[in-house]
């Protein structure tokens, strides 16, 4: 036990979870841990906006595979979080968020900047907490790390008011933290993956439907291995990009509304579907009553609430996708399976891949956006980590831009929020330093959130961002132009700025 | 594009593409994963 002040204890906090980077912007209501933070070793990166701050936590934990970190003041620099938070945790990403509040003895007076974040935010974290003593505060780190990184990973808040980070107690660090009721257990039940073993076995028609659970497990590798075992297609949400290389053989593509249409026939067509670490979203799924009909689906997933929730299963693994597909493997290659029958099977992906390939349309003067991601992707290193905004931005990358390991490709998939590739790409690249990171964006997104821009250069943060540039909010506008009789309102972005002319300093440029 | 990335600057690029242009292939909303639209 050590007398400390709240603030104090809140750093080393920090520090003993090894943070490095955080991301925020400043206010009243934290300037004592502000203070503290002068002179220590964690990286304060300075947001232009809390939203950008929490995208920014966001990217580097997408990244990094760590806990990404931010914080905001009390009031609007909340509020301002939240869109990030919620982000974050439809994605199932590890952030953890700090916000200062007013002190204990004004909380519920209306006082200045004061809002109640704990209400506002309780439906978009996984877990959130006010602090109510500083003795409190190595506590609350430690689990609101915890809580973020174990299970399924999500996002937690944690409130600090303004005296708990000024009073001073005697405090300790506790090594690790219990909570009753929340016992994450990664370990799958033997019995659930004999009987996915048994299903696959069976499998004429297999399919491998990959999300972000597997990216999160550290899993491509073991499930590369039982799809070459398997001979089966591996489709992948927007989430799971890069789970498997895109030029590998057996890759379909994105399944969904915009899946490819070898993608969307095969899981329409397979017999048995093994999805793993995947929601089966309504954008994956489109119509439920026409999913994938003839099959017996198998569910891989760290999170029981998911099972059942949008398909039905004919079985379940519950547990962590790496252990999972590493027991299911072992089990298949021990029964010594021949899986030459299944070329009839394989044929098909290259059939549907022929059959639903949207025509290539010339240039008309403007390039078309796939041949834009082809030529970035060919300009950029295969390990090159890529971020996109939302919108058609975001599946022309996903559809177009191919990716080549887990970890690359990085989309607001859940959310779906426009502004988050170009601010997650700043946190990409405090993440990895050592390579490109390039945001694909539209002009609509990139608008959102360009303020961001001002971070980049003073932090040394170099991203490049390429916006498709048409002048609308393209997505929408497609949804009016096919199902709304071409009634285009609220799209034309014709008096956005020059992105060009866009530079904060000399260090930055246009093209 | 490449010389963007190799200069490590922070670096705007601006392609127009046409406004008129969409995202195929698309399963229009609320129908089912078959019914795969390629063009408009």
């Amino acid at each position: 036990m050590v007398e400390m002040s709240g603030a104090e204890a809140f750093v080393k906090a920090l520090e003993l979870e090894g943070v490095e980077t955080l991301f925020g912007v400043t206010g009243g209501a934290v300037l004592p841990i502000c203070d503290e933070l002068y002179g220590s070793d964690v990286r304060f990166v300075m947001a232009r906006h809390e939203q950008g701050a929490a995208h920014m936590a966001d990217g580097y934990a997408r990244a990094s595979g760590r806990v990404g970190v931010c914080m905001a003041t009390s009031g609007p620099g909340a509020t301002n979080l939240v869109t990030g938070i919620a982000t974050a945790n439809i994605d199932s990403v590890p952030l953890v968020a700090f916000t200062g509040q007013v002190p204990l003895s004004v909380v519920g007076t209306d006082a200045f900047q004061e809002v109640d974040i704990i209400g506002i935010s309780a439906s978009a974290t996984k877990y959130n907490m006010q602090v109510r003593r500083p003795s409190e505060i190595p506590y609350a780190v430690k689990s609101a790390f915890h809580i973020a990184s174990t299970g399924r990973h999500g996002a937690v808040l944690v409130d600090l008011p303004k005296d708990t980070q000024i009073d001073s107690e005697e405090v300790e660090f506790p090594e690790k933290v219990n909570f009753r009721g929340y016992n994450p257990n990664p370990f799958p039940d033997p019995r659930e993956m004999d009987w996915a073993v048994t299903l696959l076995s069976k499998a004429r028609r297999p399919v491998i439907m990959a999300g972000g659970g597997v990216v999160a497990a550290d899993a491509s590798g073991e499930l590369v291995r039982l799809a070459e075992l398997l001979m089966a297609p591996v489709t992948t949400t927007l989430m799971g990009k890069g789970v498997i290389p895109s030029d590998h053989p057996l890759f379909a593509g994105l399944c969904g509304m915009h899946g490819t249409g070898e993608a969307n026939m095969l899981v329409s067509e397979s017999d048995v579907l093994l999805v793993v670490g995947a929601r089966m979203s309504d954008r994956t799924t489109a119509r439920l009553e026409e999913f994938s009909p003839g099959s017996k689906v198998i569910h891989v997933d760290i999170d029981k609430s998911e099972i059942d929730k949008n398909v039905e299963t004919v079985t379940r693994v519950v547990g962590d996708a790496k252990l999972a597909l590493g027991g299911i493997f072992d089990r298949m290659s021990a029964m010594r399976l021949d899986r030459q029958t299944n070329g009839v099977w394989l044929k098909k992906l290259q059939e549907f891949r022929r059959q639903y390939a949207p025509p290539e349309l010339p240039g008309n003067p403007h390039m078309r956006a796939p041949e834009v991601m082809r030529a970035l992707r060919r300009a950029l290193p295969r390990d090159a980590l890529a971020t996109t905004e939302v919108g058609q931005n975001q599946m022309w990358a996903a559809l177009y831009f191919d990716a080549y390991a887990p970890r690359t490709f990085f989309s607001s998939g859940g959310l779906g929020t426009m502004g988050w590739g170009f601010p997650a790409a700043i946190g990409a690249k405090a993440a990895r330093p050592d390579l490109p990171v390039v945001d694909i964006a539209g002009d609509g997104s990139f608008c959102m959130t360009e303020n961001n821009l001002a971070t980049c250069v003073e932090e040394e943060l170099p991203v490049v961002v390429v916006v498709l540039n048409n002048r609308v909010l393209g997505m929408v506008a497609q949804w009016q132009r096919l199902f709304y009789g071409r009634r285009h309102i609220a799209v034309d972005l014709g008096n956005s700025p020059d992105f060009v002319g866009l530079r904060p300093s000399k260090t930055s440029r246009g093209q | 594009m490449k010389d963007a990335v190799d200069a490590e600057v922070t670096t705007v690029i601006d392609v127009s593409i046409d406004p008129e242009e969409n995202v195929f292939p698309m399963v229009p909303p609320g129908k089912g994963l078959r019914n795969i639209l390629v063009e408009a």
